[in-house]
Parts: structure tokens; C-alpha cells; sequence
């Protein structure tokens, strides 16, 4: 079981790395749109989260391993601490 | 030790850390970065992993335990509970996970965190100029002999 979260946990890193390499072009192609990446590749792109779920859920992508990123155009300032 | 990133947006840079949590009475896992967040209490789940959990899992969020109400800068949001494993490469801890009940309107662009109730068994090593993000183990930070 260990082993296989960990396989998970390196998968999802490719994902996360295929985001950071790719940040700005997508930024450019989907502009305040949410994006799902999902084996290194955009598997979705909406302005609605929950539009973009009921997308991928048709497309049968597994919504709870893939990687969602908001591409925001905005400078945003995050306090979060809750 | 585990290893983080940090996650770059227009200009700012913020650190992370991928983990897996599994849901026992459910059999399900689910990957989510998590934003370091030393000022926060415990690891939670944002309004947005928090609606995919509940897709995933075909629950209402209604349905979980509440937890206690979550104070932050933003204002007080109603929280929820669930019982979860969470991974961070090879560590693995059962945890009371937290989870943000989603807001109604528009929801929120914010990132889970990785808490307190986590972080304190690790010593944090942040360091943008070099893009490392490190838990370290006790016998690893122990090592370092910085005091």
C-alpha cells in the first residue's frame, strides 16, 4: 500500500513539473481558466471548476490523481493561514 | 527528508509539498499539493480538493462530522471531518483531516495546507534562493548542529 502511494506521489510530481515548465505558455493559452493536467498532459480547461469535473468525469479522467491549477492574470496576494 | 518545490505564479513563489491522502472508510486516495503554511493549526483541505473529494466519493460534505469552526484573515468558514492517511514520500500518518465546507458562489482559488499538526514533527528548511523546500527528519536536523 505504501508502495503504492508512493508510485502516486511520483506521478503526480511529473504532472507538477510538467505545470511549472509549461506555467507561462499555459497562462497565454487559458487565461483566468482553471486546468487539469493529468500524465503530463491538459486534460481540461474551463472558468468554471465544477464545469471543468463534470467534463473530465465525462471523459472518464480519474479527477481525484490529476493536478488542478488556476491560471490567474492577476498579481494575487495569499494570507491563508486558518 | 522529504522534498518540496516552490510553485511559481506572475511573480510570487510559494512552497509546497505533494502528498496522497487515503480515506480509509472509503478506499480511496487522492493527490493534492499542499502549501506550506507554518501560521496554520492543522493541515486542511480547500474549498476546491474538498468538492473533488466529495465528487469522487459521491458523499455530501454535509454528511461528515463537523469540525471545529476555522478562523483565518479571510474571515470564519464552517469545516468538516474525515478520517484520512496522509503521505509525504515514504511518511505516513493517520490524521483527523479538516476540510473547508465550499462557500456558495464562486469558489475560492486557494491551495490545501500543510499545517502544524505535520509540520512540528519535522524541522522546515525554506530557501527560494537555491528552490528548496525540506522536512527534515529529527536525526537529519539533529545532524546540522545549528544551536
Amino acid at each position: 500500500m505504501m508502495k503504492q502511494r508512493q508510485l502516486e506521489l511520483q506521478r503526480f510530481q511529473r504532472d507538477t513539473d510538467y505545470y511549472q515548465t509549461h506555467q507561462e505558455e499555459l497562462l497565454r493559452q487559458y487565461p483566468d481558466q482553471w486546468v487539469a493536467i493529468y500524465n503530463q498532459q491538459v486534460v481540461g480547461a474551463a472558468q468554471d471548476p465544477e464545469q471543468l469535473l463534470d467534463q473530465l468525469e465525462e471523459q472518464g479522467v480519474p479527477i481525484e490523481h490529476a493536478l488542478f491549477e488556476h491560471l490567474s492574470t492577476k498579481e494575487e496576494l495569499w494570507i491563508l493561514s486558518v | 527528508m522529504i522534498r518540496g518545490y516552490f510553485s511559481r505564479t506572475g511573480s510570487s513563489r510559494r512552497p509546497f509539498i505533494n502528498a496522497v491522502f487515503y480515506f480509509p472508510t472509503f478506499n480511496h486516495s487522492m493527490e493534492v499539493p499542499l502549501l506550506v503554511d507554518t501560521g496554520a493549526d492543522r493541515t486542511i483541505l480547500a474549498p476546491f480538493d474538498a468538492l473533488r473529494l466529495a465528487r469522487r466519493l459521491r458523499i455530501s460534505l454535509t454528511t461528515l462530522p463537523r469540525g471545529a469552526p476555522s478562523a483565518g484573515v479571510g474571515g470564519q468558514a464552517e469545516t468538516r471531518t474525515v478520517d484520512a492517511v496522509l503521505s509525504l514520500d515514504a511518511f505516513s500518518t493517520p490524521l483527523s483531516l479538516t476540510i473547508l465546507e465550499p462557500p456558495r458562489g464562486p469558489l475560492p482559488a486557494i491551495p490545501s495546507l500543510l499545517g502544524r499538526d505535520i509540520l512540528s514533527r519535522f524541522a522546515l528548511f525554506v530557501e527560494q534562493r537555491t528552490n528548496r523546500v525540506l522536512l527534515l527528519e529529527p536525526d537529519e536536523a539533529d545532524a546540522l548542529r545549528l544551536s
